[in-house]
């Protein structure tokens, strides 16, 4: 076989990867918008749920952004304070490379036993219970790895030249991460946060049996009231309606979910691509 | 008349990554307002001696120093010295010239803003004076909000040297400051170490002898991590 043919025929190998992927993620998006477009409508999108399967999905809707929102707003601070302690404090070294082994580790475990173990500790342990609290601190231990990863690496990425001439300049090292460390990172720590409420808003095993309900609520009224989500609507309806409205209900909250989640993900995209112009300005 | 007073004295310094010795053994004291260059070849250890003075080379894995650094009359590595104070009072300009990418004025004042932050009114006042002390003021005065990275590398290099020279240092350490730069912008810096003398004391690591005979008030040549006889 020529040298020739041979490269192609590994580009194409490699293409037909990539279309294979791009197709997949193809595939789920127009079979969601397919079956939860009929759904969709002003009474759907903006009314509280009525009997198994019925009304709208706007408390649902309102649950997994309180969630989302909760767990971004708990983890942001523990991500930024942990990668500032890794980038500035920790020196480069079998410590820097152990905790960072332990927040990869961390991202791999499975999402279930983030809910039962997020269960025991907070939800048994510190007595909240089935509740929209003990969702949010389970979603923010599980995203922390995310958040923490994009955000230290957005800080690694920073010059060392920035840095060399900030120190030589005899600043502190809080004055170093003020006037360097943070303007120069603002990119990646706003992708973390996108990135990791997209997983969050995206989560439906680790919140099924610590903070949500499919009803009985509309929106938690206290610390220990559960919420709906979306999530949960979905599973709930997927696994038992057996009426073709409820199922397509649930697709159309689907719809609504996958929006979210995209809407993130678009957000952190044009953010990260604005501030990489500006920095190149 | 007296010599004047040693702003750096080194005792017995040894300075090793790991355990190789890369300055071994050195006694050396540098006067004050003169121009001391250390030149060498590459691995001699003149570079990490000169970092080693604003204690620049703490963060590097497996670095240590033994014997005595003491810069203007205070051991650097005491427990006492206040490092980021050190810094201020003892500039440093890298080889490469960095800027960042703000405007030439905001680069000016970077560490005036963290130093003497209840001064911003006499900022534009200071960024012009250092401005001028670097030669870089009739450049730039009508343009000070223009991005910095704009600049040509030489620009660059002298207001790199500007945003040290804001902060007033005692000692200005140059690490081959002009060995990115083009002959004509080599030129402008290095007259510019005549003038600067008068209000700082300078240490200039060079490759180049010629370069080193230009400058020098006084030379000092070091080989294999020791200080040659004689200079």
């Amino acid at each position: 076989m020529s040298r020739k043919t041979k490269d192609f025929l590994i580009m194409m190998a490699l293409g037909l990867c990539a279309l294979l992927g791009a197709a997949l993620l193809g595939f789920i998006l127009s079979a969601v918008l397919w079956r939860g477009w009929p759904a969709l409508g002003f009474d759907f999108l903006f009314t509280a749920p009525g009997k198994f399967g019925e009304g709208g999905v706007l408390f649902q809707a309102l649950g997994t952004l309180l969630l989302t929102l909760g767990a971004g707003a708990l983890c942001f601070p523990l991500a930024l304070g942990s990668a500032l302690f890794q980038t500035e404090v920790l020196r480069p070294g079998k410590w820097n490379d152990t905790v960072s082994l332990l927040l990869y580790s961390l991202n791999a475990v499975p999402t279930v036993l983030f809910g039962l173990i997020g269960f025991l500790v907070f939800g048994v342990w510190m007595d909240t219970g089935v509740s929209w609290l003990t969702g949010v601190l389970v979603l923010a231990v599980m995203i922390l790895p995310t958040v923490q990863t994009a955000v230290r690496q957005s800080m690694q990425a920073i010059p060392e030249s920035y840095q060399e001439t900030a120190r030589a300049l005899g600043l502190t090292p809080w004055q170093r991460v003020r006037a360097v460390v943070l303007p120069r990172s603002v990119a990646g720590l706003v992708t973390g946060v996108l990135m990791g409420l997209a997983r969050a808003a995206g989560e439906t095993a680790a919140i099924m049996f610590t903070a949500t309900v499919f009803s009985g609520v509309l929106f938690p009224k206290s610390l220990s009231d559960p919420a709906l989500t979306l999530q949960t609507h979905i599973l709930t309806l997927a696994q038992e309606a057996v009426d073709p409205a409820a199922q397509a209900a649930a697709w159309g909250a689907g719809l609504v979910l996958i929006s979210l989640v995209f809407c993130l993900i678009g957000l952190s995209l044009l953010i990260r691509r604005r501030n990489a112009v500006e920095a190149d300005l | 008349m007296n010599a004047p007073s040693p702003v750096i004295r080194l005792q017995a310094v040894t300075l090793r990554y790991g355990r190789i010795p890369v300055v071994d053994g050195v006694d050396l004291e540098i006067a004050a307002n003169r121009v001391t260059t250390l030149s060498g070849p590459s691995g001699s250890g003149k570079s990490t001696l000169l970092r080693t003075l604003c204690r620049m080379n703490d963060r590097l894995p497996g670095f240590s120093v033994s014997g005595k650094v003491e810069v203007l009359g205070q051991d650097v590595h005491a427990p006492s010295t206040d490092v980021c104070d050190l810094r201020r009072r003892v500039g440093l300009l890298f080889q490469k010239p960095c800027v960042f990418p703000k405007s030439i004025l905001e680069n000016v004042v970077f560490g005036l803003k963290y130093h003497h932050p209840g001064e911003r009114a006499r900022f534009p006042e200071l960024a012009r004076r250092a401005l001028e002390q670097a030669g870089l003021w009739a450049e730039v005065k009508d343009r000070l909000d223009a991005p910095a990275v704009a600049l040509s590398q030489g620009q660059q290099q002298r207001l790199a040297l500007a945003r040290t020279l804001a902060l007033e240092p005692e000692i200005l350490l140059l690490d081959e400051p002009t060995a990115s730069l083009d002959p004509e912008s080599s030129a402008i810096i290095e007259e510019l170490a005549a003038t600067l003398k008068a209000r700082c004391s300078l240490v200039w690591v060079t490759h180049d002898p010629a370069q080193a005979d230009r400058i020098a008030d006084r030379k000092i040549a070091f080989a294999d991590g020791r200080i040659l006889p004689h200079t």
